[in-house]
């Protein structure tokens, strides 16, 4: 039972910090190149895909480490 | 990256942004977080602290989670420091900012509007990292316009001045033929605030009583007064102020005759540059020149008004320290 709510918990958190990356993300997409100079807006555009890398690397990382610690 | 200046198509134009140093409590934040995320599994697993035995792989899971939501929260600050800009172009300031997601909002002001800037430098902080506010104050209905924490903000007044000096000797080579090209009822029918119908009735009613057209359609509620100002300003080419807003210049109230003032509904607002600036209610060619005529200055006009500008006449002319008037 315990580990049912774990899981819960973490799925829950996990898209809720899903969504809260997703509005970030429109924003980024929506205002760039708006009032931006086209060289800034490409930056923002480069900016994301940093922040898209390291976050997606960091919660790939700990879900493969999670997954090889319990399957062996 | 926080001053930027670019090329468009139709010229130079200036980015401001914050200072990259308002970035340095949240990027502390997040570090301090993604530290004690570290600490506290080190201590966990070190003391064996852990709730069940086989807690780990969750313990890793959690851990990515948190460490993202860190990541995305430095994030989210950074993308409301970049998003938030003010554009300085040839004819226009763009005030475009994010204050909370999906709440932006976005303002222009005519640099030929533009009466005074200046800039403050806020404490320590700001002076040793050579950052201030910088305060743009324009005659328009949008008020004022601040630029906070811009970079080296002495340097900014400079080039901002000196695209509202280049923007306001093309308003006052343009402000010489302000002859209306429409008719203020038409103007108000080609933007939709009265129909055709509308127009004609106030112009059988004016051609009766000899009323003016604008008074006509705002007495009978078909427009409100600040949208006959606007047509005004549309019709004659000459910018529009919110004069129930914009603080007076005592000093330039001399420059023109109470008599004047309230014969053709007109008053001083502020000095500029090397003249006045003055507010009009019912702007025409011949008003304009006799005016100009009468005080030998530069002048630039701006539609207000009306009853704000007999207000300010009664509370300018009448109230002054002598009890007595300013006469010409």
């Amino acid at each position: 039972m315990e580990v049912v709510i774990i899981w819960i918990i973490y799925f829950v958190l996990l898209l809720l910090s899903l969504i809260y990356a997703g509005v970030i993300i429109y924003h980024i997409l929506k205002y760039r190149y708006d009032d931006l100079p086209r060289e800034q807006g490409q930056y923002a555009g480069r900016a994301l895909a940093l922040y898209l890398g390291l976050g997606g690397l960091t919660l790939l990382l700990s879900i493969v480490i999670a997954l090889f610690m319990i399957l062996f | 990256m926080d001053e930027q200046t670019n090329q468009s198509a139709s010229g130079e134009y200036l980015v401001y942004r914050r200072h990259p140093v308002n970035l340095l409590g949240p990027a502390a934040f997040t570090m301090l977080a993604v530290l004690l995320i570290i600490i506290f599994v080190a201590i966990i697993i070190a003391t064996g602290l852990l709730p069940m035995p086989d807690a780990l792989p969750f313990v890793v899971l959690y851990v990515g989670v948190l460490v993202f939501l860190a990541i995305s929260y430095f994030f989210m600050y950074w993308s409301f420091w970049y998003l938030d800009i003010w554009v300085v172009g040839e004819d226009k300031l763009i005030d475009s900012q994010l204050i909370t997601f999906f709440v932006h909002r976005r303002s222009e002001l005519a640099l030929r509007q533009v009466q005074d800037i200046r800039y403050t430098i806020p404490g320590t902080l700001a002076t040793v990292f050579r950052f201030g506010d910088i305060l743009i104050q324009s005659a328009a209905k949008e008020g004022s316009f601040k630029l906070m924490s811009i970079k080296n903000p002495g340097d900014a007044v400079t080039k901002i001045g000196a695209l509202v000096e280049a923007a306001s000797r093309v308003k006052f080579q343009a402000s010489a033929t302000t002859m209306p090209t429409v008719p203020l009822g038409e103007k108000l029918v080609q933007e939709g605030l009265i129909s055709p119908a509308d127009l004609a009735n106030a112009l059988s009613e004016q051609a009766a009583t000899g009323k003016r057209v604008g008074d006509i359609l705002v007495e009978r509620g078909l427009i409100k007064r600040s949208d006959l100002v606007t047509a005004l300003s549309s019709q004659h080419r000459i910018p529009e102020i919110d004069i129930s807003r914009y603080e007076i210049d005592k000093s330039a109230i001399k420059h023109i005759a109470y008599e004047i003032a309230k014969k053709y509904t007109v008053i001083p607002v502020s000095h500029t540059n090397n003249g006045i600036l003055v507010a009009i209610a019912e702007p025409s060619e011949l008003v304009m020149s006799e005016i100009r005529g009468m005080t030998n200055l530069p002048i630039d006009f701006v539609v207000a008004d009306e009853d704000y500008i007999k207000e300010a006449i009664r509370g300018h002319y009448l109230a002054t320290d002598e009890g007595t008037y300013y006469s010409g």
